[in-house]
Order: structure tokens, then sequence, then C-alpha cells
């Protein structure tokens, strides 16, 4: 049986770049032990919420806690140590530096990175390669096993089959849902059969607002969920 | 030209490239980690420059060199972490950059007229240096190079495989190194990123400090332009070489250090606008300098 409480709470959440306002009430809980998909079209703002959370936006109103302990306005450091992991949209690997000294930036204690390895054992052989070096498919996969060797409570992942073939897309589903069982995942994702795969719960985004959250089934049958969506259902491989 | 005064030319290029990298590796680390052009680093190297010569003829080398370089790491140290940190989170890359240039101009212009009150507009000679620093060491064909060029040479070195160690086999290195491609990702792995600003910051100014004393030992006495004018060339040998790349400065401070030398020794008036046209000749040729990366920054 699933813990029930939530882990991340998300309320009113309203967050601006520069003079844009991106987030104009943004509302959601992630309930430990599931995974929470966060689908919207591009531009709607599910990256920024993302990064909200995280701390990399300054100018913010409303609250999030993170058990129960409001993390709004907490440098992003701040917030990684209190067990949050991020893969950001566009991997964000240090291309300039190894691969082992990619996952060494996160944990200098080797045995940390075992799960990753375990996950994507196509890196082990590949340590003292310059993660610049990689496919798009292994860059994604090293910035996952990066975040891994924290061993976060909370897995941020944004967008992470975006730009990858429909095979290694595959091979990323499959070892998200093996992760599923151990960490808690908030992903925002926009093919939709990828959000079905994985995700338990859902919230779904539009001009910067919550226009509905729920069970992925519940909100299929309910609302007319592909008309917030631009991806549907090609490219997934399942 | 003859192998004698060739070697001596040689040695002096070297030499002049030791300070020119010593200056121009901390500019770099600023602007690779920080993102922040750094106009008062030439401001900082004035003020070693003044500090050392002073304490060197009240005092002693050792004194200029401790005083020299941690004068300019404090002022280093408060200009990061009172000033520089307002910058760090504004609304936009234009902002920030806006911010920082008027910011570190500023305290370029301050530091300079403080400078300029407090030891006057004429030049400052450094008096004799110690005998060993002043001894000749005979090289081939003739040539030459005194113990003071020879030491700063050695210094250099020294510097530039510390740094290269230090960037390669801690973790402070990985964190600057990891910093300059991506400083928020950094954040996003439990760094306390603004910590390693400005460590990185108070090094880059500290180096800037010793770099100045060493500038006017090397020149026997400090004068008011000397931070704008070595600025310029520094500012050169960062773009030269590759923004945030350390070996890029090493490189860059050694065409650009042997390259005025000999042309001052060829053709005086001739040795910034060739420096500077071979500078642009390169960067017409590669953009991103000798080792930069062709990376978009965001």
């Amino acid at each position: 049986m699933p813990d029930e409480r939530a882990l991340l709470e998300v309320r009113d959440l309203r967050a601006s770049i520069g003079s844009y306002q991106i987030l104009h009430g943004v509302s959601f809980d992630v309930r430990a032990g599931g995974t929470t998909v966060v689908l919207g079209r591009n531009g709607v703002g599910k990256t920024t919420t993302l990064r909200t959370i995280m701390g990399y936006v300054d100018q913010t109103e409303g609250a999030i806690a993170f058990h129960g302990e409001p993390i709004l306005g907490m440098a992003p450091y701040a917030i990684a140590r209190r067990g949050l992991g991020f893969v950001p949209e566009h991997r964000g690997i240090f291309k300039g530096l190894t691969v082992g000294e990619n996952l060494r930036l996160a944990s200098p204690d080797e045995s940390d990175w075992e799960i990753g390895m375990e996950l994507f054992p196509a890196l082990r052989g590949r340590l003292d390669d310059y993660a610049g070096g990689l496919s798009g498919g292994q860059q994604q996969m090293l910035t996952v096993a990066r975040a891994l060797a924290q061993s976060p409570e909370l897995l941020l992942l944004d967008e992470p089959t975006q730009g990858l073939a429909p095979l290694v897309i595959d091979e990323m589903v499959t070892a998200l849902q093996q992760l599923s069982s151990r960490t808690t995942i908030l992903l925002v994702e926009q093919n939709l059969d990828v959000a079905r795969r994985l995700a338990d719960d859902a919230v779904i985004i539009d001009d910067g607002r919550t226009v509905a959250a729920g069970k992925v089934a519940a909100l299929e049958e309910a609302a007319d969920i592909e008309r917030y969506l631009t991806v549907s259902m090609a490219g997934a491989g399942a | 030209m003859d192998l004698g005064t060739g070697v001596t030319l040689l040695m002096n290029g070297l030499a002049l490239s030791a300070i020119l990298f010593l200056l121009a590796s901390g500019l770099t680390m600023i602007f690779g980690l920080l993102n922040v052009v750094n106009f008062a680093h030439g401001a900082f190297f004035l003020m070693g420059a003044y500090v050392g010569v002073a304490l060197f003829r009240d005092v002693g080398l050792l004194a200029a060199v401790v005083g020299a370089t941690l004068s300019v790491a404090l002022l280093g140290f408060v200009t990061e972490r009172f000033l520089m940190q307002r910058f760090y989170s504004a609304d936009s890359v234009m902002t920030a950059h806006l911010g920082q240039l008027l910011l570190t101009l500023g305290v370029s212009l301050c530091v300079t007229e403080v400078v300029q009150i407090a030891a006057g507009p004429n030049l400052l000679p450094t008096g004799d240096l110690p005998g060993f620093l002043n001894d000749r060491i005979g090289l081939v064909g003739g040539g030459y190079v005194d113990g003071y060029r020879a030491t700063i040479i050695l210094v250099g070195i020294v510097v530039f495989v510390a740094l290269a160690a230090i960037l390669r086999r801690t973790r402070t290195g990985l964190i600057v190194r990891a910093g300059v491609e991506d400083a928020d990702m950094v954040q996003g792995l439990r760094v306390n990123v603004r910590r390693s600003f400005t460590a990185t910051f108070v090094i880059g100014s500290a180096m800037a400090g010793f770099a100045g004393l060493a500038a006017a030992l090397y020149y026997r006495g400090t004068f008011v332009t000397l931070g704008e004018e070595h600025l310029v060339l520094a500012f050169g040998i960062v773009v030269l070489g590759g923004l945030g790349s350390y070996l890029g400065s090493a490189v860059g401070a050694l065409l650009v250090g042997l390259a005025t030398v000999f042309i001052s020794y060829w053709w005086p008036p001739g040795q910034t606008f060739i420096v500077m046209g071979l500078l642009a000749i390169v960067l017409i040729v590669r953009p991103q300098g000798l080792f930069g990366k062709e990376v978009a920054r965001a």
C-alpha cells in the first residue's frame, strides 16, 4: 500500500522571470512513494514549475512545502540538501568533465553511484570518457545517474525522454519504472504514452495554472486530456 | 639580432608572460565561474603594486609579498561579498552584466583614485632588490637573465602547476570546472556555489595583487596607469586563450608576453598596436579563443 501523505505540497504558486509572469496559480500534491506527472503544452509553465520548486526562480509567491516544511525562497543547494534531486531539461551534464567526475561531483563515495550503474550499465565502462562525447541518450542517463548518486527522496525530472530515439526512450522508461519503487518522482512530460507508463498521478497545467489534478486514468476519463498536450501518442515505443 | 640579445629578450618575455599569466588566470577564473567581467582586476593589480612596493621599501620582500597578496585578497572579498553578490540575482543576464560592469568599473575608479591620493601621481621606485635578485645568470651566446626575472618565471611555472593540480585533483577544482560550465546545475547537486564564487574571486584577486607587486619589481617601480595598461593585455589574453580556460591564459600570456618584449625591441611605438592586431586576427579566425569552447551561455 503506498504512503498517501503528501511529500511535496505546492499551493497557489506564482512566479515571474524578468517582467514576465509565467505561473499564475499552480497547486498540487506529490504523495510519497508515487510518480506524479506534470502535463501541458509547450510554454505553459511546466519547466518553470520545476525550476521554482528547486529554487532557481527568484520572483515567487505562494507556498511550497517538503515534508511540511516551507522551502520556497531557499537557495537551490539548500533545497537539494533537503532531499530533492533535479534532472533539468536539456540534460545539464558537465561536458568538459568525465563521466566519473560528473558522478564524483554528486558524491565522492563511489558506492553511491551503484544505483545509477545498475539502471544504466552502459555508463559503467565509460567513467573516464568525457561526458561531452556521450550520445544524447547516454548523457540523459548520466544526468539521472548523477542525481541518484545523492539518493534523493524526491526526484524532479524535466522531460527526460525529450529528443531521444524511440529505443532509448523505452530504455529510459524501463529504468524510471524500476526507480519509482525506490524514489518518489515528479516528472514533466509531454509524451502521454510515457506519462501513462510511469505515473500514477497527473497534474495538468495550462497558461500557468493548474486546470486538473488526480489519478492519470481518472483524468483521462473525465477530461479531454489531449486538449492540453501538443504530443499525444507517438514515439514511446510502447 | 645576435643570439645573446635574443636569449636575453626571450627571458625578459618569459618573465613578463609569467606576470601576465598571474593577472590573466585570476581574471579568467572569475569570468569563467562567476560570468563576471571584472573591470576592477586592473585596480587590484595596481593596489598590489603600491602596497607591495611600500612594504618592500620599508620592511622587506617577504612582507611585500604577503602584504600585497593579502590586502588585495581582502579587497576582493569585500567587493564580492558585499557588492557583487547583489547582482547575481538580477532579472536578466543583461541586467546582471550591466550591473557588474558598472560596479567593477566603479570599484576600479575608486581604488585607483585612493591609490593616487595616497601615493601621488609620480613613479614610486622600488629601490634596490636584494642581492640574489640582482645577480646576472649567464646564458648561451652571451645572453643573460637576472635573478628576479628567473625567480618570477619559476613562480609562474609553480603557480601554473599548482593551479592545474587544484583544478584537476581537488573537489574545489571539480566544483570550479563544473561551475564554469553551469553554476546553476552545480547548486542543484547540493553545492553552495556562492561560497565557491567568493573563494574564486578572492583567490583571483590575491593573484592580481601578487602580480601587481611582481610587475612593480619587474619595472623597478610602480605608477598609476600600471593597472589599466596591464588590464588591457590581460583581457586580450583571456579572450585569446578562451574565456574560463587557465591553460588558455597560460598560452595567451606566453604569446602576448613574448610578442610585447620582442616588438618593443624592434619597434617600440608599435608594441600595443601589433599585439592587439595579432589578438584581433586570432579572434577573427577562432572567435572562441585558442582553448575556448563554443558554448552558448544562458
